[in-house]
């Protein structure tokens, strides 16, 4: 008991103020520096997509960047839930089932106007689906040290879920970024190879939220 | 103790957020005794030293982590939640020991759960104290809603023993309460 009170008085002693937000302060705070050394990575390692000036012309370009930076905002949302206790961002996952819909859509409208075999194939598999999602993956790593940071500072009380969450998010991020590099059009290609990027990403998270995220 | 409610707690928390060192002891000493009668109850009298670790943890982890209390929700919600969360992880950690319980903590969230996961805790403590048939016999006629025949088919006894049962049990329970009052005041 007497322990008790020691810890008490330090406690009191060790107490600062709490700014409103303060929460989703130390999440931009953590984010911004990942953002940074993703986009350094991509852009030093792999490059602007030569032909970036003429893709910013075509819709599919902006469909193909859509996609991650809309799944990256559903993502942070579901980061700020799950980092508190007892936080269940079921929410989350209407709007990212939604998103990836509506991208299945307009890849399979942008198919149906393909017209050779091999531009179908360009379309789906492209030039680099193999190693599309071990960039992601790459692009992915200094967000999810960043959302990792934020969360081992945060209370989720489910840490594979958050685990999944912060990695999915931290993937999606990424990918938003690896967007400008990659020299891909077709949107079934990011349906396929992007979200096995992202949901890799999830994975790495799950596994790392259940040795880094108990408190 | 007097009772403590959820406006008096969010009241001192929001003071404390905003730096009062005064508003900050006083919700310590107060969330210090209700953990103390939160964690004795939920881990039996042999733990009673794992209970003031699990007291200082739990204000710690209050502490270090109250960033994550968001102004516009109920504290104790919040607050019971890092509880339960401690107390999950003292149970994994010591062995998964009472893992029946664990789930009921798990799944209940709002704002007064803690008290519904006593109740029902305190309900199979005591059916646990009749002797085996007649514990079994109230928990599948008066818990779970059986009818008489059903139970009595399931248990190879007559209805009559049944209902014997149920009633012999229910009434021995209620002099254990009436018992355990009088022991308490």
């Amino acid at each position: 008991m007497a322990k008790t009170d020691d810890m008490i008085d330090d406690l009191v002693k060790d107490l600062l103020p709490v700014r409103k937000h303060a929460l989703h302060r130390l999440l931009i705070l953590a984010l911004v520096p990942g953002i940074v050394l993703s986009a350094a990575f991509i852009l030093l390692g792999h490059g602007l997509r030569p032909d970036l000036s003429t893709a910013v012309s075509q819709a599919a370009f902006w469909a193909k960047s859509a996609y991650p930076l809309l799944l990256s905002i559903v993502g942070v949302v579901a980061l700020v839930k799950v980092a508190r206790p007892g936080g269940r961002p079921v929410a989350a996952a209407a709007p990212a089932l939604i998103i990836y819909s509506l991208l299945t859509m307009l890849g399979l409208l942008q198919l149906n106007a393909a017209t050779s075999p091999a531009e179908h194939h360009r379309l789906i598999m492209g030039i680099s689906y193999w190693f599309c999602p071990l960039i992601i993956l790459a692009a992915g790593a200094p967000l999810m040290a960043a959302t990792f940071w934020f969360l081992r500072r945060a209370a989720p009380t489910r840490p594979r879920l958050a685990g999944f969450i912060a990695g999915g998010t931290a993937g999606s991020i990424g990918s938003w970024v690896y967007s400008w590099g990659c020299i891909e059009n077709g949107l079934t290609f990011v349906a396929l190879w992007y979200t096995l990027g992202i949901l890799l990403c999830g994975f790495v998270g799950a596994v790392c939220g259940r040795h880094f995220l108990r408190w | 103790m007097k009772q403590l409610t959820e406006t008096e707690l969010k009241a001192l928390m929001l003071l404390s957020l905003d730096g009062d060192e005064t508003a900050y002891r006083c919700l310590l000493d107060m969330l210090r005794h209700l953990l103390v009668s939160y964690y004795a109850r939920r881990l039996g009298g042999s733990a009673a030293a794992h209970v003031d670790d699990l007291v200082q943890d739990t204000l710690l982890a209050l502490h270090q982590r109250r960033i994550t209390y968001d102004r516009a929700r109920p504290f104790t919600a919040w607050f019971f939640t890092i509880a339960r969360h401690k107390l999950v992880d003292h149970h994994r950690r010591s062995g998964g020991r009472a893992h029946v319980g664990l789930e009921a903590i798990g799944d209940v969230a709002d704002d007064y759960s803690e008290d519904a996961v006593a109740a029902n805790m305190d309900v199979n403590r005591l059916l646990a104290s009749l002797p085996a048939w007649q514990g079994e016999m109230i928990r599948q006629v008066r818990l779970e809603g059986r009818s008489v025949a059903e139970t009595a088919a399931g248990a190879g006894r007559t209805e009559a023993m049944v209902k014997i049962g149920v009633h012999r049990g229910i009434k021995a329970l209620a002099a254990r309460l009436r018992g355990e009052r009088g022991e308490d005041g």
